[in-house]
C-alpha cells in the first residue's frame, strides 16, 4: 500500500467479510463488489496525520462513492487534497467530505470554501475563549 | 499512486505547442511560455493594448487511477487597479495532447470571456467539467488576457494567485 492520498479503505460486505482496498489501484471500484457493500469506510495511513477515520453506511441498493479533490494555489505553490466518500442512489449523490486538519463536511460540494469557513469558525472560538492564536480584543 | 497532473502552456498556431510542466505564467507582449523577469523586461505591455493571450490546460502526466476532471478556476477576486484581467474557459476540447479547437495567441482582445476576478473560491469557475480516464490527455483550455487601460500605473504589475482544483476517482 502505497502512494500520495492520505487515506486508504475498507469495506465491509453484506455478508459481514471486510476487504482492504488500495484507492489508488486502478480497478479498485469492482462495481459487483460495491454493490455488495454495506459500509465503506476510509482509514488514515498515518494514524496520527490528523487525518480521522470516516464510517460511511451504504443504504440498501445504494453505490459506495469516493473522490480527492487536490487544490493548487498555483503562483504560491501551495496544495492541500480533500476526500469525499459517500453513496449513490436514484441518481444522487451524497457525500461527506473529509477536510485538511480533519474537519468534516457533509452534503457540500465546495469543501475550499468551506475550510475557510472552518478556519474562520475556529478563529472565532479561540478568540472568543482567549485560546492561543485567537485574535486580541 | 495518485494521479501527477501539470499546468501546461500552449503557444503558437492554434495554441497547439505545448510546454513544459509550468509553474507560473507571464502577461507579455508575445507569445510565448517562459516565465521570468527577464522575459516581462523583454516583451512589456504597452498601457491600453492587451497582453498576448495565455493558453493553459492541464495535462494528466500519469498514475491516473479510474479518472480526472471537474476543473475548477479561481482568483483570489481583486486586482490591481486599471488592470483587467480577463478569463475564458473551457474553451476547445481536451483528449489527447495538445487538445483541440483553440485559437492562436494574439494579443486581439478575447470575445466570450469574463472578468477573471468573477471566480472566487465561494464561486469558482469551470474549466472544464469532463473526465478523463487516459494518461497524457489534456483538459479543456483556459484562456487568460492582461487588458491594462491608458490609466495603469506603469511598472510590475503585482503578482496574482490563480488557483485550480480537479478531481479523481
Amino acid at each position: 500500500m502505497s502512494g500520495t492520498f492520505e487515506y486508504k479503505a475498507e469495506i465491509q460486505l453484506n455478508d459481514g467479510t471486510l476487504i482492504p482496498l488500495d484507492l489508488e489501484e486502478r480497478g479498485w471500484a469492482d462495481p459487483e463488489r460495491l454493490a455488495n457493500t454495506r459500509v465503506f469506510s476510509l482509514v488514515p495511513k498515518e494514524i496520527n496525520a490528523g487525518w480521522p477515520l470516516v464510517r460511511v453506511n451504504i443504504p440498501e441498493g445504494a453505490k459506495p462513492i469516493f473522490k480527492a479533490r487536490k487544490n493548487v494555489l498555483a503562483t504560491a505553490g501551495q496544495e492541500f487534497r480533500c476526500y469525499a466518500v459517500g453513496w449513490f442512489k436514484d441518481g444522487e449523490s451524497h457525500w461527506t467530505w473529509i477536510l485538511p486538519g480533519g474537519s468534516i463536511e457533509t452534503e457540500s460540494d465546495d469543501p475550499y470554501l468551506t475550510r475557510k469557513l472552518t478556519e474562520e469558525l475556529n478563529q472565532r472560538w479561540r478568540t472568543a475563549v482567549g485560546a492561543p492564536g485567537g485574535d486580541k480584543k | 499512486m495518485a494521479a501527477t497532473v501539470t499546468l501546461r502552456a500552449y503557444t503558437g498556431t492554434n495554441a497547439a505547442t505545448e510546454s513544459a510542466a509550468i509553474t507560473g505564467i507571464d502577461f507579455i507582449s508575445a507569445d510565448n511560455a517562459t516565465n521570468s523577469l527577464a522575459n516581462r523586461q523583454a516583451n512589456p505591455v504597452t498601457v491600453g493594448t492587451n497582453s498576448f493571450s495565455k493558453h493553459l490546460r492541464l495535462k494528466i502526466d500519469s498514475g491516473i487511477i479510474n479518472s480526472v476532471g471537474n476543473v475548477k478556476f479561481w482568483t483570489d477576486g481583486s486586482g490591481q487597479a486599471n488592470v483587467g484581467l480577463r478569463a475564458k474557459l473551457a474553451v476547445g476540447t481536451g483528449g489527447a495532447s495538445p487538445g483541440t479547437g483553440d485559437s492562436t495567441p494574439s494579443a486581439t482582445a478575447l470575445t466570450g470571456d469574463a472578468d477573471a476576478y468573477t471566480y472566487t473560491s465561494g464561486s469558482k469557475g469551470t474549466w472544464d467539467s469532463a473526465t478523463y480516464t487516459t494518461n497524457t490527455h489534456v483538459t479543456k483550455a483556459l484562456v487568460l488576457q492582461l487588458q491594462p487601460t491608458v490609466s495603469a500605473t506603469a511598472g510590475n504589475w503585482t503578482q496574482e494567485t490563480l488557483n485550480y482544483s480537479y478531481d479523481e476517482t
